[in-house]
């Protein structure tokens, strides 16, 4: 046996042991998951993405949002995720088999947004916080995304989604501030986060 | 893997890879990328820490989305990784593995085929990321557009690296050719499955996380960990003169980090929904990585046992053994914040990315500066001449670290603890951890600082005095010890 192949056999048998446990397995095993149905409600679960929601991943991808939120809610034994009201129950495996792209995230310099569309109902609020988050805490570090906004004449009726601002936010009289397209997929997306249904394997614990 | 005939070797480096070798131009383009992409991303980074610190500060631009946190950030963070570790590390294991192969074969256009094509794919990424294409997925950020030339530029540095060593003249080998061979085959296998289940086959959305912190594992502890490994074994005994002191605690280092580096991605994730035994098993991993990286350090350390007086006028050794150090002192941070009752309070929090500068600035960077400051004289045929500089270069580098992950690692335990508690509002975890983020800025600054004096001192080197082999002085940049000590 030369050196060379020691190195590179012993380089596939030990870190291929790794690569198979970490990225292959989870690759086959999760593939078979199936959602749940609830036999007396014949409610599907996760119910899935809806279609408005489906291209605002991508804007949640582009600006790496994941750099300072995570999805996704620990048991109550490992942090205070579910006291914090981020979500009733831990997270698993099976909530996510209906995502395309899954952004778990490192960081919580934001809060947790695994069911912030259920916290947060109105579309408007969440218009109004990627425009300027410093209207809702003085002192959030969140950076303002203005630029998924856009300034333009009002014609007739003020446009139904145009930002409700005050101050020195508003627009020029005469003017709106309306969402881009890429604002109205990602907010499409932020509601679409709820989890607000039940799977047999994570019971919403006791208090 | 002979300890003993490293330096008998190493001796010929000068004829093999000295003036005029047809590896002179690639070694070069590698450095001078690497330099290049690690201006830019302390210029991104900087600009990513004012943001963050200050949301009034003139530097944040609601306007123009190229440069809003999310998308700078993360290009900086490529960059450090993809741009100015990896291309350095390239750049040493070109110079390495020919001169200890003293193959007559050099292929030198392969590597130089590589740097350009490796160059292009960061140009790609910068390009896809700052204009939002981002995956989405930190570490791995690049689109395949970019990922893609990357790995194919990796893949051939890894043809080439084997090609040399199977040609070898002398049938022994070192153990930092085991180490840079390595890191050249695992990285092109992690950074080819992760961007080809992630982005190419798209695999369930489940699987992707797992899949996503094994690769970080990989690039960390089998990519640039090998890497730097590969470059301290190689130069420390050439210039302290003598040979590695153990080939049995250089073996255990080696197959240590080869059977434990893969699995400690997961760490990151604890508490995330992957399967228990996953985590449970990265979490040995990352505790028993310390044996191989403390058999590293020890063999480091003894090796230099009664030369440490050298760390002080030669500064390419102070460089190499400081960032060996501090990466058994990371290591041993590693395992200590892997603990679940650790790392249920700082996970999330800044003492993580406080954690992986720790490693990167640290253990990588410094080592990639020894490295330049050692081969880039004996490439160019000059003698170092501005080493006050660089001195001033070594010490801002430690302060800058110390500033850094002091003050992340302060901030995450602040915020963690405001996190634990459910009554803590944001706010006032904000409050809590401010004065650390301004110190978190001024580190920033001062890692700006530093990374201007060690391009300035590499600039140096083409305009100092010429060297002459035979004179036997040492071009690596040496202080005078009289002038130093007046």
């Amino acid at each position: 046996m030369n050196r060379l192949s020691k190195i590179i056999g012993g380089l596939f048998i030990l870190f291929g042991l790794s690569w198979w446990g970490i990225a292959v397995y989870p690759y086959l095993s999760f593939a078979a998951l199936k959602e749940n149905v609830d036999p007396n409600t014949k409610e599907v679960a996760p119910p899935g993405v809806p279609g408005a929601a489906q291209q605002g991943y991508r804007v949640y991808a582009a600006n790496g949002c994941v750099s300072c939120h995570t999805q996704f809610v620990r048991d109550k034994s490992e942090g205070s995720d579910i006291d914090r009201q981020w979500g009733k129950r831990r997270t698993v495996a099976r909530d996510y088999i209906k995502d395309g792209h899954v952004f778990l995230g490192v960081s919580r310099f934001g809060p947790d947004l695994t069911t912030v569309g259920a916290r947060q109902k109105d579309p408007q609020w969440f218009y109004r916080y990627l425009y300027d988050p410093r209207l809702f805490d003085s002192e959030s570090t969140m950076p303002s995304y203005r630029w998924l906004f856009r300034e333009q004449a009002i014609a007739g009726q003020p446009a139904q989604n145009a930002l409700k601002l005050e101050g020195a936010d508003a627009p020029r009289s005469g003017y709106e501030i309306v969402p881009t397209a890429e604002a109205e997929s990602l907010v499409a997306y932020l509601l679409s986060l709820k989890r607000d249904y039940a799977l047999p394997e994570a019971p919403e614990p006791k208090e | 893997m002979s300890v003993s005939n490293q330096l008998a070797d190493a001796r010929s480096e000068r004829i093999v890879t000295g003036n005029g070798s047809v590896l002179r131009a690639p070694i070069l383009l590698f450095f001078f990328s690497g330099l290049f992409w690690l201006l830019v991303a302390a210029a991104l980074w900087l600009l990513s820490c004012f943001q963050v610190v200050d949301p009034f500060s003139p530097l944040v631009f609601p306007d123009i989305p190229w440069l809003t946190y999310g998308r700078v950030y993360p290009v900086a963070m490529d960059l450090l990784v993809y741009g100015w570790a990896s291309m350095i590390g390239v750049g040493a294991a070109i110079w390495i593995l020919n001169s200890m192969s003293q193959n007559p074969f050099a292929g030198g256009y392969l590597p130089l085929l590589a740097g350009i094509i490796w160059n292009l794919g960061l140009v790609s990424g910068v390009w896809g990321v700052l204009g939002g294409g981002s995956t989405g997925m930190e570490w791995l950020e690049f689109p395949i557009y970019a990922a893609f030339p990357i790995w194919l530029a990796e893949i051939i540095m890894a043809v080439w690296a084997i090609a040399l060593f199977i040609g070898r003249r002398k049938k022994s080998g070192y153990i930092s050719q085991a180490f840079l061979l390595t890191a050249f085959v695992a990285f092109a296998w992690a950074y080819g499955s992760a961007n080809g289940f992630l982005q190419i086959a798209k695999v369930t959305g489940p699987a992707q996380p797992a899949i996503q912190w094994w690769y970080f594992g990989c690039l960390i502890s089998l990519w640039l960990t090998p890497l730097g490994i590969g470059v301290v074994y190689h130069f420390v005994p050439l210039l302290v003169g003598r040979p590695l002191y153990s080939a049995k605690l250089a073996s255990i280092s080696f197959w240590g980090i080869v059977a434990f580096g893969g699995w400690t991605g997961i760490t990151q994730i604890i508490g995330a929904p992957v399967p228990a035994w996953i985590q449970t098993a990265s979490i040995v991993a990352k505790v028993l990585l310390v044996i191989p990286v403390l058999a590293f350090a020890t063999n480091l350390h003894l090796t230099m046992k009664g030369s440490f007086d050298l760390i002080k006028p030669n500064l390419a050794l102070r460089f190499l053994v400081t960032g060996g150090m501090v990466f058994g002192l990371a290591s041993i941070w590693d395992a200590l914040t892997t603990f679940r009752s650790v790392n249920r309070i700082l996970e999330f929090t800044w003492a993580v990315p406080g954690r992986t500068y720790l490693t990167l600035l640290g253990f990588v960077t410094l080592v990639a500066f020894g490295a330049i400051y050692y081969v880039l004289p004996r490439l160019v045929g000059r003698a170092w001449k501005y080493t006050k500089l660089i001195q001033l270069h070594f010490w801002f580098s430690i302060v800058a670290l110390g500033t850094l992950v002091f003050n992340l690692t302060i901030a995450g335990v602040l915020q963690g603890f405001g996190l634990m508690d459910p009554k803590v509002p944001f706010a006032a975890i904000l409050d809590l951890t401010k004065p650390f983020l301004l110190g978190y800025a001024l580190g920033g600054i001062f890692i700006g600082v530093s990374v201007l004096l060690g391009v300035g001192s590499f600039l140096t080197v083409f305009v100092n005095p010429e060297w002459v082999p035979e004179s036997n002085e040492a071009p690596e940049p040496v202080i005078n010890e009289e002038v130093s000590l007046a």
